[in-house]
């Protein structure tokens, strides 16, 4: 009966940053900041991992469950609380490390431990760090590697680093000829070869949502969009997804047959369409021709949803295409995401600090 | 109001035929047993392609709440008739009133003569039929309630419902352990390793998963500075429950009862853990990985999940938080059959392995990443299982 006098919702004010999310009775503060699209830390739900753990500044909460079965006591004298069995009864003040906090950059040694080539001249380096590292870094981001004496150089994860059971980390790394790095790791077999990593950098990373996502790739900028995708299988996104995969001739492509296996675990609808500009008119390519841009206006006219997103990796030009074509599709600016493959070995100074992605074009 | 009911009608149902039948004593005490095996099991298996994908809304929760309220107060109903049987007094003058109330209605039945007349098949069949209900129909309202930290009468009957069958350790080991650690080989009790045989898991699993409790409540009890033999040690709480059960048992039903009703126990502790074995069976999750309704192999048969409260939709309660009703339907992995027969599958290793075999490959092959098939593929070549060799061909390293 006293509901009936109570409000119906709270406020809580997220600090640092001050966002405020509404919370409804008898609705958790995880699962409202969930839903309102932030990026909260947690693993299970049930208040038994602890990754939802924030800090109550201000304000009364009802408990949903002993937080001292999984948080330190003195924490809990401190004010932390599980936010995913955390009801408010008034307005409240939290702290919590929402996912942009959560990216601390670090800096790790790491060998060579192997070096397969995927097509004529990309290659997938894989490095074995002296310490596990990377943990918090997203589907999408990148890294920094450099090798004594060279300039440093930027490289999409092609795996989350907290994925790899083995704790390896792995990049597509295609041989731009003259770019410094890629000519030292062309030359020979680098295997054994130390290797200094610093990351995660960047802000391309699968955002929160609902919609479709349309992902282009060209090139090397395959390595950031499988990333995104085995992150997706793993996760349970629940949303349709297309892929197109941009590439010269046949002898470019690469991961196909991965690509495939992993959109069979994908749990919505998922279409992978390579395409190849430069293939030669009468071979046996049975697949898609043209531009990345031709294949996503017939796939996507008519075809793109409120809610839908577009992650787009590789060549600049290939970038600037795919953007002014999504716009043109109907998709807003604000829900397009991309990494501009930008040739280092090519820019002023090699690796200014407006390079992001350095050294690679498809 | 279907969708409502139809969570408590197998309850009643079985709840009355059951009493029912230890009351009409000789081989009718049977009647709960053979009702779990035909009507659950059976049904199952007639039913094997109804499938129940609708996710409703319900305006009305506190109807699925005093549907489980009503059928936890049925299985304390279930325990004192089982021990009342069991004895030579009539305990609360039931047996002399229901006679009476009986003859009333025109239908002359001697409750009283009736289990005088009970010899060692009819005690055996009493045993089985109150253990297959609570072990079904018991820890599955039982592990709903428990799941409601935040409402102190749904955790106060859960936990008594628990203690009908002695259930001690699990719901802290349950809800603060599996839960936390669901897919994680060696540290999550309930996800036996590839090539763990069920005999195995009930002996070292259960010790685990024993273990598992005491060491969460002790740290729990040592993060608040109080000793073991505080007040405020719930696992203790959830054995002085199952002493009191027991002493209420003896009080009735005399030192008769008490081992009429460890049958029942046990039986039921051998129907949880035949639920858990083949439930994650082999699936693992990697370090950093979010629960999600991958990590279990669940059932939307509808009749599965009347007789389970939901519990078949099983991947979506691990993923979220939610009351059994809201566990919703949406792609996930699957067992062929529904639970109640997994769970006697699970008990027959032949079988078992006929029909988990296809769902390992088949996890393998839609449900797992590239970075869970590395470990997948160890795990493989450790259980000697052969028939999963290649399993994870699918997707190269």
């Amino acid at each position: 009966m006293l509901s009936l006098f109570r409000k119906p919702s709270h406020t809580a004010v997220l600090e640092p940053g001050g966002a405020r999310i509404v919370v409804r009775r008898g609705e958790r503060l995880l699962s409202a900041a969930l839903a309102a699209g932030l990026d909260w830390p947690y693993d299970c739900r049930v208040g038994s991992c602890g990754t939802c753990r924030c800090v109550l500044k201000s304000g009364r909460i009802n408990a949903l469950t002993d937080f001292v079965y999984t948080l330190d006591a003195a924490d809990v004298r401190a004010g932390a609380i599980l936010a995913c069995q955390t009801e408010l009864k008034s307005d409240v003040v939290v702290d919590v490390a929402l996912g942009q906090a959560r990216s601390a950059l670090d800096t790790v040694s790491g060998t060579i431990t192997g070096a397969a080539p995927l097509t004529h001249d990309i290659l997938e380096v894989v490095i074995n760090t002296a310490r596990p590292a990377f943990a918090a870094a997203r589907a999408g981001q990148y890294a920094e590697l450099s090798v004594a004496g060279l300039p440093p150089r930027s490289y999409s994860f092609a795996r989350v680093p907290a994925r790899d059971p083995g704790g390896a980390l792995r990049f597509y790394i295609r041989h731009i000829p003259g770019g410094a790095f890629t000519d030292w790791l062309f030359a020979a077999d680098r295997v054994g070869s130390r290797v200094t990593l610093s990351g995660p950098h960047g802000s391309f990373y699968q955002r929160a949502g609902t919609g479709r996502l349309w992902c282009m790739a060209g090139g090397s900028g395959l390595a950031p969009i499988e990333a995104l995708i085995e992150d997706g299988v793993a996760q349970g996104l629940q949303r349709h997804c297309t892929v197109i995969f941009g590439a010269r001739t046949e002898r470019d492509l690469y991961r196909l047959d991965e690509l495939a296996a992993l959109g069979r675990r994908w749990q919505g609808d998922f279409n992978l369409v390579p395409i190849l500009s430069e293939e030669a008119a009468g071979s046996t390519w049975a697949g898609a021709r043209g531009l990345v841009t031709a294949a996503l206006e017939q796939l996507a006219a008519g075809a793109v949803g409120p809610g839908d997103q577009g992650y787009l990796c590789g060549p600049p030009p290939m970038v600037d295409a795919c953007i002014v074509a999504l716009e043109a599709l109907g998709l807003p600016r604000d829900a397009i995401f991309f990494d501009r493959f930008v040739d280092a070995s090519t820019q002023p100074g090699g690796s200014a600090a407006s390079v992001i992605n350095a050294e690679r074009s498809p | 109001m279907w969708k409502y009911l139809r969570f408590g009608y197998i309850h009643w149902i079985w709840l009355a035929v059951s009493v029912a039948g230890l009351l009409a004593g000789g081989w009718w005490t049977w009647t709960g047993v053979v009702f779990l095996f035909a009507v659950g099991v059976g049904g199952e298996v007639l039913t094997k392609d109804w499938r129940d994908e609708t996710n409703p809304t319900y305006a009305h929760p506190i109807i699925h709440d005093l549907i489980i309220y009503s059928v936890v107060v049925g299985h304390v109903f279930a325990v004192f008739v089982t021990a009342w049987i069991c004895a030579s007094d009539d305990a609360f003058g039931f047996g002399a009133w229901l006679t009476q109330v009986l003859d009333a209605r025109g239908w002359p039945y001697d409750v009283i003569a009736a289990r005088a007349a009970n010899n060692w098949t009819a005690y055996l069949g009493a045993g089985l039929s109150l253990g297959g209900l609570l072990g079904v129909s018991g820890i599955s309202a039982a592990h709903e309630l428990t799941h409601r930290t935040g409402n102190p009468f749904d955790l106060w009957c859960g936990r008594w419902d628990f203690a009908l069958s002695y259930g001690t350790n699990f719901a802290t080991e349950h809800v603060y352990g599996h839960h936390r650690n669901l897919g994680y080989p060696g540290v999550d009790t309930v996800s036996p390793k590839r090539g763990v045989g069920v005999y195995e898991f009930l002996t070292a699993g259960a010790m685990h998963q024993w273990h598992g409790g005491f060491d969460i409540e002790r740290r729990r009890l040592d993060a608040l500075g109080k000793s073991w033999w505080s007040p405020h040690n719930r696992v203790l709480h959830a054995w002085a429950r199952g002493a009191v059960v027991v002493a209420a048992v003896a009080w009735i039903g005399g030192l008769l009862g008490v081992v009429v009703w460890f049958v029942a126990a046990a039986f039921s502790k051998y129907i949880l853990e035949g639920l858990n074995f083949f439930s994650h069976y082999g699936l693992i999750r990697l370090p950093g990985e979010k629960i999600t309704t991958r990590n279990t192999f669940s059932s939307f048969n509808p009749l599965s999940n009347h007789f389970t409260f939901n519990l078949g939709r099983h991947g979506s309660h691990h993923e979220h938080d939610r009351p059994y009703y809201l566990h919703q339907y949406q792609p996930m992995p699957e067992a062929p059959y529904g639970y109640l027969t997994m769970t006697l599958v699970s008990w027959i290793p032949p079988l078992f392995w006929k029909l988990m075999i296809p769902m390992l490959k088949n996890w393998d092959e839609r449900w797992a990443t590239p970075a869970e098939l590395e470990v997948i593929d160890r795990h493989n070549r450790e259980s000697g299982i052969t028939e999963l060799n290649g399993s994870t061909a699918a997707v190269p390293a």
